[in-house]
């Protein structure tokens, strides 16, 4: 039996399961981003409703600032570190994984769990392995005669930030390792098992086949650990609160504080417009970069 | 295999070094749990939790989880049916303008969040958090979802629609109960965003018998000074829902990432 098609019938009903989705999205999204972009352009404590327009001030003062230089550099460092990090252990460990001789599952699970834990448990228990005195890491160096390596880990300007990085690595290595993990269980083993015949070894069938192989994987968690970058805050807030003297300072801890604790409403808006801008542009880069790889 | 299968050397070189990295990463889990063992087997967590405030900190986490969970499932399988089966103006458009919410770092909105769930009297409420988290969650579920129910052979729909049934009948008989498997995944990924959230309650709530689960450590930081026991208890107790959640659900949890990661 045949039914007449109806090509250029709408279901205009459709828009009724849209209103439940769009309400949340266009009061908490849309209508926020809006709310940053307009006040912005004000001097406003971020309670009253006393506001002085002021152009670009806002954005003026943000750009000279060297503390919020200093918490651009320090997210940056922070992205490049961890994203390249997380990416490169996980690789290793996804790679290796069919390798094994026992465990395969068993390390998968367990270096994913953190990723999963709330971030106030990985960042207590981690101030804990960092204190000076009874800290696990200061311990360790100890016990194996290395005493002229221990350090105030979280305390020391120039150790802050990293010490919170490694946190952050323990924390998502285990990521990348799946997402790396699910990409090579989809390629044709036949191809690399006929390479393996013809006498490639690991480090040519790695550098070869399976690195390029994983391009779009690498671009994906390229742009998840940039996103990721720019809302990192638990970690740093509950490890180093910024600290010592803002040596560990990120932008979202900036804008926590200017606008929580120093009641700076329109400067944090600016700064708020600036993460935005900074994520939208990094998605759209990438997404033309994914665009001329699968031509 | 990137190694040959009779390569031993190799093998047990990577081994090794899995092995190794795996106390790395076993050993601070190990640690929390021996810390919160520590003075007699159940004493840090019976003063954890014969704390009167304790329960209040869990119920209310529980609340905002359940809330949440409800109301993205409502959003995201009602969106998700749509844009997978139905023909309307502006289909592309409205859910690319939904999914880029997925590339916007929340913190950028906590102003305007802050200000209107004042507006909405929700201060010092937990039910605050709902709104930013079901917003938040919409674009990954809706994603997964959509994929999920464009999966469904066309024919059934079809088939039903002959027989007469209206869409809503459609979308209540046969792709939710055939979309269950993504529900499901949905239902962990906001469960775990709504346990784990820090930023929003630490901003939202100051009275204490509003507070949510993760603003418990900070409690025992404060009163306990460096008594790490009794933290290190308060946070086996956040956890073992995340552990449970874990066990049961890793087949959930793996099959969202690779759901997210075939964009």
């Amino acid at each position: 039996m045949m039914f007449p098609k109806k090509r250029t019938a709408y279901d205009y009903d459709a828009y009724l399961y849209l209103i439940p989705a769009l309400l949340f999205i266009g009061l908490f999204i849309y209508y926020g981003a809006y709310f940053n972009v307009y006040h912005s352009f004000f001097k406003w404590n971020g309670i009253s409703r006393n506001m002085t327009f002021i152009g670009f001030d806002n954005y003026v003062t943000l750009v000279k600032d060297p503390k919020f230089i200093k918490a651009i550099t320090n997210t940056l460092t922070y992205m490049v570190i961890t994203v390249i990090l997380q990416a490169v252990i996980g690789l290793f460990v996804a790679v290796v994984n069919d390798s094994l001789f026992f465990g395969k599952r068993l390390f998968k699970s367990l270096f994913f769990l953190p990723n999963i834990m709330s971030l106030v448990v990985v960042a207590v228990i981690f101030t804990e392995l960092y204190n000076f005195n009874t800290g696990a890491v200061n311990e360790a160096l100890r016990a194996i005669g290395l005493e002229n390596l221990v350090r105030d880990w979280t305390g020391d300007p120039n150790l802050a930030l990293f010490a919170v990085m490694a946190t952050n690595i323990f924390t998502y290595m285990g990521f990348s390792m799946i997402i790396y993990f699910t990409a090579i269980t989809q390629f044709n083993q036949e191809v690399i098992e006929s390479a393996k015949m013809d006498g490639a070894g690991f480090l040519q069938l790695f550098t070869r086949m399976i690195f390029p192989m994983l391009k779009s994987t690498h671009s994906l968690l390229l742009i998840l650990g940039i996103i990721g970058s720019l809302k990192t805050f638990d970690l740093v807030w509950l490890i180093t609160g910024g600290g010592p003297a803002r040596s560990s300072e990120v932008v979202s801890t900036y804008l926590y504080r200017s606008y929580v604790l120093e009641y700076k409403g329109g400067y944090s808006a600016a700064i708020s417009n600036l993460i935005m801008m900074i994520a939208l542009m990094m998605t759209w880069v990438q997404s033309r970069i994914q665009k001329k790889w699968d031509v | 295999m990137i190694f040959d299968r009779k390569d031993i050397i190799g093998r047990t070189i990577v081994q090794v070094i899995i092995v190794v990295m795996g106390i790395g990463w076993l050993y601070p889990l190990v640690r929390m749990l021996l810390k919160s063992l520590e003075g007699g087997f159940v004493n840090n967590y019976s003063a954890v939790f014969t704390d009167p405030g304790v329960y209040r900190y869990f119920w209310n986490s529980i609340v905002v989880a359940s809330m949440d969970i409800v109301l993205t499932l409502t959003c995201v399988t009602l969106a998700a049916y749509a844009f997978a089966r139905l023909r309307f103006p502006f289909r592309t458009p409205l859910f690319l303008l939904i999914i880029i919410g997925m590339m916007i770092p929340g913190a950028g909105f906590i102003i305007p969040w802050f200000m209107t769930i004042k507006k909405l009297g929700l201060i010092d409420n937990p039910l605050s958090l709902v709104g930013p988290h079901v917003a938040g969650g919409i674009p990954f579920g809706l994603m997964l979802i959509r994929t999920f129910f464009e999966g469904i052979p066309k024919e059934i729909n079809e088939a039903a629609i002959i027989d007469g049934a209206s869409k809503h009948v459609i979308f209540r008989r046969i792709y939710l109960p055939l979309g269950m498997p993504a529900i499901a995944t949905v239902t962990i990924y906001t469960f775990l965003g709504s346990w784990n959230d820090y930023l929003l309650p630490l901003i939202f709530l100051q009275n204490e018998a509003a507070m949510t689960v993760t603003l418990l450590p900070q409690k025992f930081v404060v009163f306990a000074g460096t008594n790490y026991g009794k933290i290190s208890a308060a946070l086996m107790a956040i956890s073992i829902p995340i552990f449970l959640v874990y066990l049961f659900g890793q087949r959930f949890l793996e099959k969202g990432l690779t759901a997210g990661s075939v964009k």
